[in-house]
């Protein structure tokens, strides 16, 4: 692939215990490419958001990494604080799912921005405002001149959430990790939100990873989509590839299970079970206690990993072509 | 659709709240009515704001209203001068959206089950017991949970746990707010189905709260969407999909990322965002954002007009139309 930013491989990431560790990452494997977006699907607990963390150098507390990131071709994992903190924020920015959570309330949207910038580039502060107003212009904040003179709570969540793309795109980075940036906003903010993401990847060629529980998300915005299930990826691919012919079960099913405008009221397919406790994953696959397809050889070995038609993959011992499921048997 | 007038069972007739605050009064509901027939879903949708909320809690008696008339199960209660709260009911039931801060961490299944059982009907212990452990069974729980804390369970657990406790008193109405949002997809297409099923054998009426249209489509029968504490357009889901009249209607619809990466948005999404309650307009609350606006929107609040009585409903001055269907 040309030109890739992101280069994830055998990333695992693992908490030590008393009795047990538990494996939060299991070998994650990804690239992402200037100016293409990539979006990582999965549900809550299935290690989306730890991978976003791995990525800025931030996983937390007794955590042991292993496996490699390179941003840029520059290594994250084992590179001292003082140089994580130096890439942070010029080469790689981060939103978050809360934008009020991500300013301080006691300071104005202006000094934040200033402080930030001047922070990672060699400007003073005049020169540092006028590039925090010229990027709140390019994210299509009503009067930046007067929103850089209020506080927070003076402003919505979709303008935080813009202030903060701005913000995150003040110092040029080359990638951009959003980790469910819309899912506190409104539906017609987050089309804009999702329309503002898009222009930014195609026009400044900005990679992005963009983290989601939302599948119309990933069709709307996304080149490619990587979907996680305790801890690892089990399809990845184009989004077209995936969506149109998921090849792993649990993609089909999760597809399946999204009540969708249009689709009416025919029945939904749920799936049964919750999503393993990161301690206890089953042996094997480890989505084979909820699949309809699994066989014997699933509870007991690890399913390889089948590439099909333009680097399409899944980890599935039976990854067929699963037809997108829209009505249950 | 039978031709006889729909028997029903929540009647909504000019419903208003203002909240005084120190910096004006905001009308989170401004002359809100609707009805809802037996074993029938109606859904509100909208966004943050919109005062959805506020009217869930003006039918539960949680808040006073300042105007207007609720009628649920043939109990009129009308509004007088200093506002009134709906009296507590045992036919009303809730469901909340985020189950971890609705169930007390400190009472076990029975007990948060059980609660109303036994403070209402005054049931005893082992009454209580029997029939808690039938309500988790009617939501897919094993007796086994009656002994279990609300942090042993997961987030589509705990749900059914709500949802078994607001069945517990066989209510005629339920009003869910926003039930499925702290969940999973797959969790939710579980709860949304479970829903589905109670009401199939209950004939139990719900009041949705939501913000996701796909729900919509899935759950209920009928919609009324609502922007800045007004009603802007109600009726059949189907219908309202299919055709809707109203602008913002439209741009919610238009909103909605599809899952289809070849149907992928063309042109920019509708602009600006919902404007503060505070300094409302005098017109037309959607007008600034709207295409169609002109300066009647922005100088008279459209009323509801009732294209077919008691069926569907729109407030604006330029309605949308299809193609295959004109305007007279």
């Amino acid at each position: 692939m040309s030109d890739t930013v992101l280069q994830v491989s055998g990333l695992g990431v693992t908490f030590p215990g008393l009795f047990r560790s538990t494996s939060i990452l299991r070998g994650v494997d990804f690239e992402v490419a200037a100016g293409k977006v990539l979006g990582l699907v999965g549900e809550s607990g299935c290690g989306k958001s730890m991978t976003a963390s791995a990525c800025l150098g931030m996983v937390p507390g007794p955590g042991c990494v292993t496996g490699s990131i390179r941003i840029d071709g520059g290594e994250v994992i084992g590179r001292p604080e003082s140089e994580l903190r130096a890439m942070r924020g010029s080469r790689v920015a981060m939103i978050f799912q809360n934008p009020m959570r991500s300013m301080n309330p006691f300071f104005t949207l202006g000094r934040q921005m200033i402080d930030v910038i001047c922070c990672h580039r060699p400007v003073g502060r005049p020169e540092a405002r006028s590039v925090a107003l010229s990027e709140l212009k390019a994210v299509r904040i009503p009067d930046p001149e007067l929103a850089l003179e209020k506080y927070p709570h003076q402003l919505s969540g979709g303008q935080i959430q813009r202030a903060l793309i701005a913000l995150a795109l003040a110092c040029q980075p080359r990638l951009l990790i959003a980790d469910e940036p819309t899912t506190a906003l409104d539906v017609t903010i987050q089309a804009q939100i999702i329309w503002l993401l898009r222009r930014l990847a195609d026009e400044k060629g900005l990679a992005v990873v963009f983290i989601t529980h939302d599948l119309g998300l990933v069709s709307q915005l996304c080149d490619r989509v990587a979907v996680m299930y305790a801890g690892r990826i089990v399809e990845m691919g184009s989004v077209e590839a995936v969506i149109d012919q998921p090849r792993h079960p649990y993609t089909a099913k999760l597809l399946g299970a999204v009540p969708a405008v249009g689709r009416g009221t025919r029945d939904l397919f749920s799936i049964p079970g919750h999503v393993p406790d990161p301690g206890v994953i089953p042996m094997g696959c480890a989505f084979h206690d909820r699949c309809d397809r699994a066989t014997g050889i699933c509870a007991e070995a690890d399913p390889p990993a089948r590439t099909f038609c333009e680097d399409h993959l899944a980890l599935c011992h039976h990854a067929g072509c699963h037809q997108q499921v829209t009505e249950a048997p | 659709m039978n031709a006889a007038p729909p028997v029903r069972l929540v009647s909504v007739e000019g419903l208003c709240k203002v909240y005084p605050t120190r910096h004006g009064a905001v009308k989170a509901l401004d002359d809100i009515s609707f009805q809802i027939a037996p074993g029938e879903t109606l859904a509100l949708v909208g966004e943050s704001g919109c005062g959805k909320s506020t009217l869930a809690s003006a039918l539960l008696g949680l808040v006073k209203f300042d105007l207007g008339t609720i009628e649920i199960g043939g109990n009129v209660v009308t509004a007088h001068l200093h506002g009134t709260t709906m009296p507590p009911r045992r036919d009303v039931g809730v469901v909340f959206q985020n189950p971890h801060s609705s169930l007390d961490p400190r009472m076990k299944v029975r007990s948060i089950v059980g609660e109303p059982l036994s403070g209402i009907l005054g049931m005893r212990r082992e009454a209580v017991t029997r029939r808690a452990g039938e309500l988790l069974s009617q939501v897919g729980l094993g007796a086994d949970y009656l002994n279990r804390y609300p942090h042993q369970l997961s987030g589509g657990q705990m749900q059914r746990v709500a949802i078994a406790r607001a069945l517990a008193l066989e209510p005629q109405l339920l009003v869910l707010d926003e039930p499925t949002a702290a969940l999973d997809v797959s969790v939710q297409a579980q709860i949304l189905k479970l829903l589905k099923a109670l009401q199939a054998k209950s004939n139990v009426s719900y009041l949705f709260i939501t913000h996701d249209l796909g729900v919509v489509d899935y759950i209920a029968h009928r919609v009324a969407v609502m922007y800045l504490g007004r009603i802007v357009e109600s009726g059949s889901v189907a219908e309202v999909f299919a055709d809707p009249r109203h602008p913002y209607t439209r741009a919610l619809l238009d909103a909605v990322p599809v899952i289809d990466p070849r149907r992928r948005r063309q042109s920019p999404p509708l602009d600006g965002e919902v404007p503060s309650p505070l300094n409302r307009l005098p017109g037309c609350a959607f007008a600034p954002r709207c295409l169609r606006a002109t300066a009647e929107c922005r100088a008279v609040p459209p009323e509801l007009y009732e294209e077919e009585p008691g069926e569907r409903a729109y407030a604006c001055f330029h309605p949308c139309y299809t193609l295959s269907k004109s305007p007279q």
